[in-house]
């Protein structure tokens, strides 16, 4: 589980408040979104949960380790791993196989079983054809796949997907999705999902809405989303099917996705 | 100003042996591309959209067949490049990495600069594109370029493609990493392109945006066109777009549940504000009819 308790945060030599006094829970048995407008913290917050940032105030328990206890630093992100929203910031290796073994080698993983690992993802996300390839020479959404990929290898326990999916094709996007979803259920990896499409969000069990350095909703997300005004102001999309609930009722062909 | 491709193809030589191989990147692409047009690119990721865009202003030339900018060959003209850029303008993905100035007035200036254009030109053409783009100039003007949002960075960025006065604009992923807002901003910034009569070309995954912005589309498929046509006949065939790995609109989808239903609503709609009105209208009209 990871425990947030009155998390604020603000960046040196200023004084707002990115983070507002956040409390909430993260369940090993849940799959969480997280939306918010830009600005809104939700990049901020994800930071504060692997310990990539510490609390200004309050604390952060990862698997009941705090994020400010330094000795326990190495431990909390390879169980919360990270795959950002521009992969150029994550790729560092020549080769596509290569960049999959980059973390493997950190956590010193033993030869034989980081060559097995490589080859199950490299399997795994359809990326053997590309494997002596330069990243840079992949297409935007390939290189998304490959951080992915390079992430997934290091199988963390939590996930923190930073708008993972903005680059990639629907098809690619509902494969990751997919990936994200199957790893939730097979190996008990609990993915923390921060999006821009509202439509994802229904494949989780839980959805928070950051606004201004605060969670203003949490709950299910069929349930968030009934929120339209609220959601409107704050700048979260909302799917086009909520905002036709009211004329869809009387209509009788509403029904909840 | 016409974008016109004859049987081109391109095929990455420099860097490694494996990537260099057998691949075309693209392969015997003919387009025409005609002033004032609103043009979509799709496909699947790696179907060579940013590989095509990038030969509309010569940033690449191709490896064989021609590409004609109003009639003038780029690769037997290429000193004809630096103006032909300025005039066709490519928005990139993450346009941030191009930053390196201190401050925004400097950043957006950095091109017509270069091009010795008097200061106070620079100035006006610079006010007029933030406040085209919804920026404070005022504010924004002396902030580092560095320490904006998201939405924020793509403005700027686009501002200094606008400070160029080009015929063309190319958006390559333009709401990728963008909020609601953001989004909604763009939207409205694309459809003021329109009434000033720029050619407008986005490339994006983003059906709903496309469906909503172009009249045309383009679709690549392993770097060859698939499809070219109007939104229309893309959008209603769906075995094409199962072909190219993409989804249909949102709002269309939802107009196609609805006629299943029974529901009598025109087709197609691709933005929500009149499917919202027609069927208000319509449970409007029935409630009339039972009372």
């Amino acid at each position: 589980m990871i425990e947030v308790s009155h998390l604020k945060f603000s960046y040196p030599s200023t004084t707002s408040l990115v983070l507002d006094d956040i409390n909430l829970q993260i369940r090993n048995d849940e799959a969480v979104s997280i939306m918010g407008a830009n600005g809104s913290g939700k990049t901020t917050f994800s930071r504060c949960l692997n310990g990539l940032l510490l609390p200004t105030g309050g604390n952060v328990f990862v698997d009941g380790l705090n994020t400010r206890d330094k000795g326990k630093n190495l431990k909390i992100r390879s169980l919360v791993g990270m795959v950002f929203q521009n992969p150029d910031n994550q790729i560092v290796s020549t080769t596509v196989e290569r960049e999959i073994a980059f973390g493997l080698e950190n956590l010193g993983i033993p030869t034989l079983q980081m060559r097995q690992q490589v080859e199950k993802i490299l399997r795994q996300f359809d990326l053997e054809k590309y494997r002596r390839r330069s990243p840079h020479y992949l297409s935007g959404g390939e290189k998304q796949l490959l951080a992915l990929a390079a992430i997934f290898a290091m199988a963390p326990k939590y996930i923190i997907f930073d708008e993972p999916t903005s680059l990639l094709d629907p098809y690619l996007r509902e494969k990751i999705l997919h990936t994200i979803f199957d790893l939730q259920l097979e190996e008990g990896i609990t993915p923390i999902l921060i999006t821009q499409f509202p439509e994802e969000t229904l494949r989780t069990q839980r959805l928070i809405i950051l606004a201004s350095g605060k969670v203003v909703l949490d709950g299910k997300p069929a349930e968030v989303f009934e929120n339209v005004e609220l959601l409107d102001q704050i700048g979260i999309s909302v799917p086009p099917l909520f905002r036709l609930k009211s004329p869809l009722m009387k209509m009788g062909l509403w029904e909840v996705p | 100003m016409k974008i016109r491709l004859e049987n081109v193809s391109y095929r990455y030589t420099q860097g490694i042996e494996a990537f260099s191989g057998k691949d075309d990147a693209i392969r015997d692409i003919s387009i025409e591309i005609a002033s004032g047009e609103f043009v979509g690119i799709v496909g699947p990721s790696g179907s060579g959209k940013t590989t095509l865009i990038q030969h509309f202003n010569g940033l690449l030339l191709p490896t064989s067949g021609k590409v004609l900018i109003d009639g003038v060959d780029l690769t037997e003209h290429k000193k004809r490049l630096g103006e032909i850029r300025r005039k066709i303008g490519i928005i990139f993905q993450f346009p941030e990495f191009q930053f390196f100035e201190n401050t925004i007035y400097d950043e957006v200036a950095y091109g017509p600069r270069n091009l010795k254009i008097p200061e106070e030109v620079i100035q006006t053409r610079m006010q007029e594109a933030f406040q085209l783009l919804g920026l404070d100039f005022q504010e924004f003007k002396d902030r580092s370029p560095f320490q904006l949002s998201e939405g924020q960075k793509r403005r700027v960025a686009i501002a200094s493609i606008l400070v160029m006065e080009p015929d063309v604009l190319v958006f390559d992923e333009p709401t990728a990493g963008l909020d609601y807002q953001g989004v909604g901003r763009l939207k409205n910034f694309v459809k003021e392109l329109r009434q000033v009569g720029k050619t407008v070309i986005l490339v994006s995954h983003d059906m709903n945006f496309i469906a909503e912005m172009v009249d045309r589309v383009i679709c690549l498929k392993n770097g060859q066109v698939i499809f070219d046509g109007t939104k229309t006949e893309f959008f209603t065939d769906t075995q094409l777009l199962k072909t190219a790995n993409l989804k249909e609109p949102e709002v269309l989808r939802l107009v196609r549940f609805l006629r299943g239903k029974g529901v009598k609503i025109p087709f197609p709609i691709y933005e929500l504000p009149p499917l919202k009105a027609f069927l208000e209208q319509l449970v409007n009209t029935n409630l009339n009819k039972n009372n």
